[in-house]
């Protein structure tokens, strides 16, 4: 039950609700058009790209880190470099991007280029997130780096336990707003889950001896 | 773990790995003519048409060696509910997602898979078309049940188990727009309803809570291109991913028209 909220570069929804549900009314014209004016421009600098990564190939790629090495099972090591995959890709993606198509009518392929900035900038946020995060909880499955291989233990003797001491917090990971056309630098801070009402209980799902 | 009694027997796959050869039928704009490529890519166990046009779209460069565009397409549910990666595939209209290369090689060989936009739509680019159509028709019968209100109007009256399961079926309707596709009456500049449409109508008529607008859903699907154009060729009820009993349906939209028709006549 770990809520986690990204807030991402022009994700503004945590400032909407503070400012009100009315927050697109009053919001100043001039907010919208510097937002269509940077999307323009980036839109002009994917299409003037001409090198060689196709971005459904970068897609791939950290579509198969993410799955093998930041899923249930949680490893350090791995999810490192996942992150420093992450990293690469991200430079593949500002500077050797080739549009394969750079049609104005319909184009699948940009808004796809267009949502794989997001989806790298959420990929390190989560993997960072992740790596940080030294215990098992829900279904997260955390494997100290030293008993990554060691088969011969038991399942609860190879995982970090849950640790609600230290742990029982929701992570915040923060980004400043950067031009659609570079990555956010993902800050991690954490928030005190409120256990005012309801007292954390060990999950055991039935099961009544250890 | 023995099968479900209704669980179909599984479908022949093909155990062919060769290279996987489509044939697309490509149009750049509404207005430009169309244009066929062949594209040929690795095999790869258990790949759908989407995940095949995917792997065109990182490399896109055709059979014979020309660099193109990716294939624009459309995808959303990628588990047969919701309809928009409706396609004609080998001459027959359905959800991309759901055609399993290998099984349609068990079928049909390893020569190419053709894949077509639906013709009875108009054409925004490739394989995406615009199915608005169907969506206007939902709008003019109020496919949707009225319990709007502005004060508390109670829990609605009991289904029994025996509609319920009727109204399931026609639930199922994900307006995805292969029974237009597949009819003869159906064309792009006609102004014939379907059976996309009129399903919805019994859908929503059979409904307790829904009769109240009966009449109107009805009088939405009479008159010019009405359910009398139905040339009863059935074509809706063999290619209905969803399996809505399409003639039942049909039959029911005849009596249920003739009925309105004459009780209208004795008292409007």
């Amino acid at each position: 039950m770990r809520a986690r909220r990204f807030e991402i570069g022009r994700h503004r929804l945590h400032a909407a609700q503070e400012i009100g549900e009315d927050a697109a009314q009053v919001a100043p014209q001039s907010l919208f058009d510097a937002g269509v004016k940077a999307q323009v421009a980036w839109e002009q600098t994917l299409f003037a790209s001409k090198g060689q990564d196709n971005p459904y190939v970068l897609h791939r790629l950290m579509g198969k880190s993410m799955s093998d090495n930041v899923t249930i099972i949680r490893i350090n090591s791995k999810m490192r470099e996942t992150l420093a995959l992450l990293q690469g890709l991200k430079d593949r993606y500002r500077n050797n991007l080739g549009m394969p198509d750079t049609g104005t009518w319909t184009n699948n392929t940009l808004t796809f280029t267009k949502a794989l900035r997001d989806m790298l900038a959420l990929a390190e946020a989560i993997t960072l997130a992740a790596i940080n995060r030294n215990e098992s909880r829900g279904a997260h499955f955390k494997v100290p780096d030293d008993k990554a291989d060691r088969h011969d233990l038991s399942l609860d003797e190879r995982k970090y336990p849950r640790n609600d001491e230290e742990w029982l917090k929701t992570t915040l990971v923060t980004c400043k707003q950067v031009p659609p056309d570079q990555f956010p630098t993902p800050e991690l801070s954490y928030e005190p889950v409120d256990v005012s009402i309801v007292t954390p209980v060990a999950r055991t799902y039935g099961k009544t001896t250890a | 773990m023995t099968a479900a009694p209704h669980t179909p027997p599984a479908a022949p796959r093909s155990t062919s790995t060769a290279p996987i050869v489509v044939r697309v039928k490509r149009q750049d704009r509404p207005d430009s003519p169309a244009y066929w490529q062949t594209f040929s890519i690795p095999y790869k166990a258990n790949m759908n048409m989407t995940s095949v046009l995917r792997a065109i779209a990182a490399d896109p460069v055709t059979a014979e060696k020309q660099t193109t565009t990716p294939i624009n397409y459309e995808a959303a549910c990628l588990e047969e509910v919701c309809g928009s990666c409706t396609v004609v595939i080998n001459g027959v209209a359905r959800q991309a997602c759901s055609a399993l290369v290998d099984r349609i090689r068990a079928i049909e060989g390893d020569g190419p898979i053709t894949l077509e936009p639906m013709s009875k739509f108009p054409i925004i680019r490739d394989l995406i078309v615009d199915r608005t159509r169907m969506f206007e028709n939902l709008k003019r019968i109020k496919g949707w049940i009225p319990v709007d209100g502005y004060y508390k109007l109670g829990p609605g009256p009991k289904i029994d188990p025996k509609q319920q399961e009727k109204l399931y079926a026609l639930s199922r309707c994900m307006t995805c727009g292969c029974c237009l596709e597949a009819c003869p009456q159906f064309t792009l500049d006609n102004a014939f309803v379907g059976a996309q449409v009129v399903a919805q109508v019994q859908y929503f008529n059979g409904n307790p809570t829904g009769k109240v607008d009966a009449d109107e859903r009805l009088e939405a699907v009479m008159g010019e291109g009405g359910i009398t154009d139905c040339g009863n060729a059935q074509n809706c009820v063999k290619v209905c991913p969803k399996e809505l009993p399409l003639a039942d349906t049909w039959g029911w939209a005849g009596r249920a028209s003739t009925v309105y028709s004459i009780k209208k006549f004795f008292t409007k």
